[in-house]
């Protein structure tokens, strides 16, 4: 994990991000886009619960000596915990989830330590959930569609969702659920469909497509998630009830409409080996009343031209 | 699958005048389906802001707020009836995706219509068919008849049937669209991706010619709308081209070889010096010239044909349509 610190004059503000993944990494880089920071890696284990503990009480203790300092005011200090964590990906097994729950359920134990010790200080805890997973099949989802999880994966957001919000966490709860997300390529992580697709064309190599040619999916970049919830994090705004967001680009694009795309942009052919399994044709899709009305979205060809740019950089 | 659902896509220049009636005409649509319990949803209506010379962006901004099926996109500026037909199908999602007029020439009601002719046919397009002159106009209305039947004569495709009121199955709107460039006619397009295609007979009306006598067509959009069609479609000159290069090669020899035995065999009869040679020669350059421009039309038919996206293959699930078989049985 990492803790970025951001000091002022006489406050700090202290962000713990559990989860350095695709969308964890960009939420950093837009944090140290706007604001100077001390940044520390802390060892976090997921897989080791004493481990785990001991780390736990590690952060506790740096987070309070920040704090700490003569000239710091707790009560106009600031943390904020970023759940942005969770190798389990949609097709995960029993296992993984179990392991996923029980790492989140450790991360709001954590916090929930942390308000008690640190009574005055102001607490805010951002969760990053799943709109793919919870309205998977589902079509024009509003505000007022239902969650309806269809696999594992997705029983496991509602729950971890429902243990954050009955947690009585002494704290502001923002939930994410962010559709599709894609960016940059890093080989390892989970990339999403499009950043797939995208490093394999360019070195020639075929994807492997779950679904149809027309399955449609809505696709948002994962600079945008980054700026919507960093600006949430910054924000003064005080709620008083947990809030949950979701994030979609609102636009439904299938398969082939992203093949063309890039077909378009690399200028060159991509080899796709399409795998029909019938629980992943559903299509899903979100109006844009679903969305917050500040959230800023990328148009696709941009964002991929963007993520092409960066992968040549990088090769 | 149990529902169906349908997405209209209207683009918008200066359809203000009409917006209330057509707003009102797709929610009673909505209810009448609805009411029916037949699993046929009017999903979302989506109106794509062509940047619109009336108040019609704003019109719709208020309807948006009122009605969450109503999805409203802006262009960033004027990129004509196609394109913003294009970007509101790239941002549907419903199983048919009815396109529309925004001046209430093509009712929501008729959109049954429509896909009744799916339900008899298990067709994936279907195009309205004006039962009388739409515009009211001897002038206009014949204008729009030669217009079409002079395209029709240059290129291989039926165009004639095309009309701006159309059905057209989710998948292939979705998959026609994001192939098609700035240059692409959408219906030659829809073309590529399948024959299945049909017309259903209804009156439609152009109350804005009918009543004021304008049109937002202009000689030279027509002219721009012309052309994209010769473009994308096979044109029969560069169909043609080769087949001419081929006759023009072949009969500029045979010339050549009757003037050559007759110049061997009664010299007398070519009586100017050097003629025979001459005129040989600029036969078999001339022909040669022919033969190989239309090569290389072939070539750039081909060429364009896969820059524009023509596919090689598509799949389609069409095991939808037993909910309007259903639906026009009962």
């Amino acid at each position: 994990m990492l803790m970025l610190t951001n000091k002022n004059e006489n406050n700090i503000h202290i962000y713990l991000v559990f989860g350095i993944g695709l969308i964890g990494k960009a939420m950093i880089k837009e944090l140290k886009s706007q604001y100077t920071f001390i940044n520390e890696h802390l060892e976090y284990s997921w897989l080791d619960p004493n481990k785990q503990n001991l780390n736990s009480q590690v952060i506790q203790e740096k987070v309070i000596s920040l704090l700490s300092t003569n000239d710091i005011k707790i009560f106009q200090s600031r943390i904020s915990v970023i759940w942005s964590a969770g190798s389990a990906g949609f097709n995960a097994d029993k296992n993984q989830l179990k392991i996923e729950f029980n790492n989140f359920i450790s991360l709001i134990t954590l916090t929930k330590q942390l308000t008690n010790k640190l009574p005055t200080c102001l607490f805010d805890f951002h969760m990053l959930s799943s709109s793919g997973a919870l309205y998977e099949g589902q079509r024009s989802v509003t505000k007022l569609s239902t969650p309806a999880p269809k696999r594992p994966y997705a029983e496991l957001k509602l729950e971890q969702e429902h243990y954050l919000l009955q947690a009585n966490l002494r704290s502001i709860i923002r939930i994410y659920r962010p559709s599709s997300v894609y960016g940059q390529y890093s080989i390892g992580s989970r990339a999403g469909l499009i950043s797939t697709m995208l490093f394999n064309g360019v070195r020639n190599s075929s994807t492997e497509i779950y679904g149809n040619m027309d399955t449609l999916r809505d696709y948002i970049f994962v600079n945008d998630i980054a700026r919507f919830i960093v600006k949430k994090c910054i924000s003064n705004k005080q709620i008083s009830s947990p809030k949950i967001y979701i994030l979609a680009s609102s636009r439904p694009t299938p398969i082939i409409t992203i093949k063309n795309l890039i077909e378009t942009i690399i200028r060159k052919p991509l080899y796709l080996n399409y795998h029909p399994i019938p629980t992943i044709f559903a299509h899903n899709s979100f109006m844009p009343s679903a969305l917050p009305s500040d959230l800023t979205i990328t148009d696709l060809e941009t964002s991929i031209r963007i993520l092409y740019e960066q992968l040549h950089f990088d090769i | 699958m149990n529902t169906l659902e349908i997405s209209t896509v209207i683009p918008i220049y200066a359809g203000s005048e009409y917006l209330i009636e057509l707003i009102k005409a797709l929610k009673k649509q909505k209810e009448i389906w609805q009411s029916k319990k037949k699993h046929i949803v009017l999903k979302e209506a989506i109106f794509v802001i062509d940047d619109a010379i009336d108040n019609s962006a704003e019109l719709l901004e208020k309807f948006k707020l009122e009605f969450d099926w109503v999805k409203v996109i802006h262009l960033s500026r004027n990129f004509g009836q196609h394109p913003a037909t294009i970007a509101g199908i790239l941002h549907s999602s419903g199983d048919w995706v009815v396109t529309l007029d925004e001046d209430l020439q093509h009712q929501p009601k008729d959109i049954e219509l429509l896909l009744n002719k799916v339900a008899k046919t298990n067709c994936d397009i279907v195009y309205a068919k004006p039962t009388s002159p739409v515009h009211k106009n001897i002038f206009r209305d014949y204008s729009s008849k030669s217009y079409k039947f002079i395209v029709s004569s240059l290129v291989s495709e039926k165009v004639d049937m095309f009309n701006s009121f159309r059905l057209i199955r989710g998948s292939i709107a979705r998959a026609t669209a994001s192939v098609c460039g700035h240059e692409t006619y959408f219906d030659v397009a829809l073309l590529w991706f399948t024959q299945r295609i049909e017309q259903a007979e209804m009156t439609l009306e152009d109350q804005r010619v009918i009543n004021n006598n304008n049109s937002t067509y202009s000689l030279s959009t027509l002219l721009s709308h012309a052309r994209r069609m010769i473009v994308t479609a096979r044109a029969k000159i560069l169909r043609g081209g080769i087949m001419f290069g081929l006759v023009a090669v072949t009969s500029s020899m045979a010339y050549s070889l009757y003037i050559i035995i007759q110049k061997l065999i009664s010299p007398e009869l070519i009586s100017i010096e050097g003629w025979a040679s001459l005129f040989v020669s600029i036969l078999f350059f001339g022909g040669t010239s022919i033969l190989l421009l239309g090569i290389a039309l072939e070539y750039i038919s081909v060429i364009l044909l896969h820059i524009q996206g023509k596919p090689t293959f598509f799949v389609i699930d069409r095991s939808g349509d037993s909910i309007l078989k259903q639906y026009f049985e009962n």
